[in-house]
C-alpha cells in the first residue's frame, strides 16, 4: 500500500483505539471523581458551621450566584447550609477571584459584623500574597473593619479577596 | 546467569536508570519529600514501563519504521492519562495532589520512552516484561532510598497515611534536606555512595581474577 495511506492510517488506527482506551476510563471514573470532589467541597462548606451538629450542605442546584461588577471577581456562589430539619441555619460565600499568580478560591462566612470563618480552597499566591492569604485563612470571628484595615503590601491579592469578601458582606447585610 | 536474570539485574542495578544512567531525574527530584510519594510515583511508573513495554512488544513487528516514534508517544501518554484517571479515583486525594504533575511528567520521563525504542521494539514480550520490571525496580529502588535519606534526615519523622514515627529528634534534623535543594545534594550523595560501593565490588572482582591467573 502506498506509504501515503499506510502510515496515516496506522497512526489513526492507534490514535482510535487510543482514544477509545481514554474514553472508557473517563466514563469508568468520572462518577467517583465527582463524587469526591463534592465530598470535599461540602466538608469545606460544612466547616464554617463545625460547632453545630447534623449541618448539610444544600442541593448544588439551588446555589445562588452573587452579581458583582468588579473585573477581578470571577464568580461569587452561595451555598446555603441546612440542619436536620431542613432549615437554613447559614450561608457560605464561596469567590473565586483573580491573584497575582492564578485564581483564588475562597469560603466565607459571616456572624453579625464580624467573618465567621476564611478557608482558602485553592491558591497559588507569590509569598506576599500568601502571607495575607494565611493571615485570615482558618480566621474566625475577624471583625470586618480589620479586614479592610490589613495591609499586606500585596495589592493584587489584597484588592480583590478583600472587594470579594466586601460584596459577599454586602449580600450577607441585605438578607 | 540465565538470561532473563542478566537483564532484570541490568535494570535493576548495572544500568539502574537513575543512579547510572541519569534517566527520570525530575521525579527523583521532586517525589522523594517523603517515602509514601516516592511509593506511589513507582508503583504509577512500573505500571506504565510494564504497559508499555508488552504492547509496544506485541506489536513491533507491524509498526512502520517511520512512525514508530509518535506510535510509542501516543501509547504512553494514553498509559499515563489511564493511571492519572484511576489515581484520581481511587486514591486518597492527598497522595494524589501530592503526585499531581509528577503523573503526567511520566510521558515524557526519558526511561519509558528509551526502554521503548532500545528493548520492547526488539525483543520479545516477556523479555520485555522483565526488563521493564527490572528498570521500574532500579527507579523505584533509588528514589525510596533517596526518600528515605530526605525524610529521615530532613525532618526526623517517617510518615505514611497520616500516621508518623520519629526517628530523629527535631534538634538533630538538617532540615535543608527537606527542601528542593536539599534533593539535589541527597541524590548526589546517594550515587556517589551506589558509584563506590559498584567500584569497589569490581575492584575485589578484577583483584580475585588476577589471583586467579
Amino acid at each position: 500500500m502506498n506509504k501515503m495511506i499506510k502510515l496515516p492510517l496506522f497512526l489513526g488506527i492507534v490514535g482510535g483505539i487510543c482514544g477509545g482506551l481514554l474514553a472508557g476510563t473517563h466514563a469508568l471514573t468520572k462518577g467517583k471523581i465527582e463524587k469526591d470532589e463534592n465530598i470535599r467541597k461540602n466538608a469545606a462548606y460544612l466547616v464554617h458551621f463545625a460547632d453545630l451538629a447534623n449541618t448539610r450542605v444544600a442541593d448544588s442546584a439551588s446555589f445562588q450566584a452573587v452579581w458583582s461588577t468588579h473585573k477581578n471577581i470571577k464568580n461569587i456562589n452561595v451555598i446555603e447550609v441546612l440542619n436536620s430539619s431542613e432549615a437554613v441555619i447559614g450561608k457560605v460565600y464561596e469567590a473565586t477571584v483573580k491573584g497575582f499568580a492564578d485564581d483564588i478560591v475562597f469560603t466565607v462566612s459571616f456572624k453579625d459584623s464580624s467573618i465567621n470563618k476564611f478557608v482558602v480552597i485553592n491558591s497559588k499566591e507569590t509569598a506576599q500574597g500568601a502571607a495575607f492569604i494565611a493571615a485570615f485563612d482558618g480566621a474566625a470571628n475577624v471583625s470586618i473593619d480589620k479586614v479592610v484595615d490589613y495591609k499586606s503590601g500585596s495589592t493584587t491579592t489584597y484588592g480583590n479577596v478583600n472587594e470579594a469578601i466586601q460584596v459577599c458582606y454586602a449580600d450577607y447585610k441585605g438578607n | 546467569m540465565s538470561k532473563r536474570l542478566k537483564i532484570f539485574l541490568n535494570g535493576l542495578i548495572f544500568e539502574n536508570p537513575t543512579l547510572v544512567i541519569f534517566l527520570g531525574m525530575c521525579p527523583a527530584l521532586g517525589t522523594t519529600n517523603t517515602v509514601e510519594n516516592a511509593c506511589y510515583m513507582s508503583l504509577c511508573v512500573l505500571a506504565v514501563l510494564v504497559l508499555s513495554n508488552i504492547i509496544i512488544s506485541s506489536i513491533r513487528k507491524i509498526v512502520p519504521n517511520e512512525v514508530r516514534i509518535p506510535v510509542y508517544i501516543i501509547i504512553i501518554a494514553t498509559l499515563v492519562s489511564v493511571i492519572d484517571m484511576l489515581f484520581h479515583a481511587y486514591l486518597s486525594y492527598d497522595v494524589y495532589s501530592a503526585l499531581g504533575s509528577f503523573i503526567s511528567l511520566i510521558v515524557v520521563n526519558c526511561i519509558i520512552l528509551g526502554r521503548a525504542e532500545s528493548f520492547a521494539s526488539k525483543n520479545t514480550v516477556v523479555d520485555s516484561i522483565v526488563d521493564g520490571v527490572g528498570y521500574a525496580c532500579g527507579f523505584a529502588a533509588s528514589i525510596i532510598v533517596v526518600a528515605l535519606f530526605r525524610e529521615v534526615v530532613g525532618t526526623g519523622c517517617l510518615s505514611w497515611a497520616g500516621h508518623s514515627v520519629t526517628i530523629i529528634p527535631s534538634a538533630y534534623v538538617i532540615s535543608i534536606f527537606a527542601s528542593n535543594s536539599g534533593a539535589f545534594i541527597a541524590l548526589g550523595l546517594v550515587v556517589a555512595l551506589f558509584t563506590a560501593v559498584m567500584n569497589a565490588i569490581k575492584d575485589r572482582k578484577a583483584k580475585k581474577l588476577k589471583e586467579a591467573k
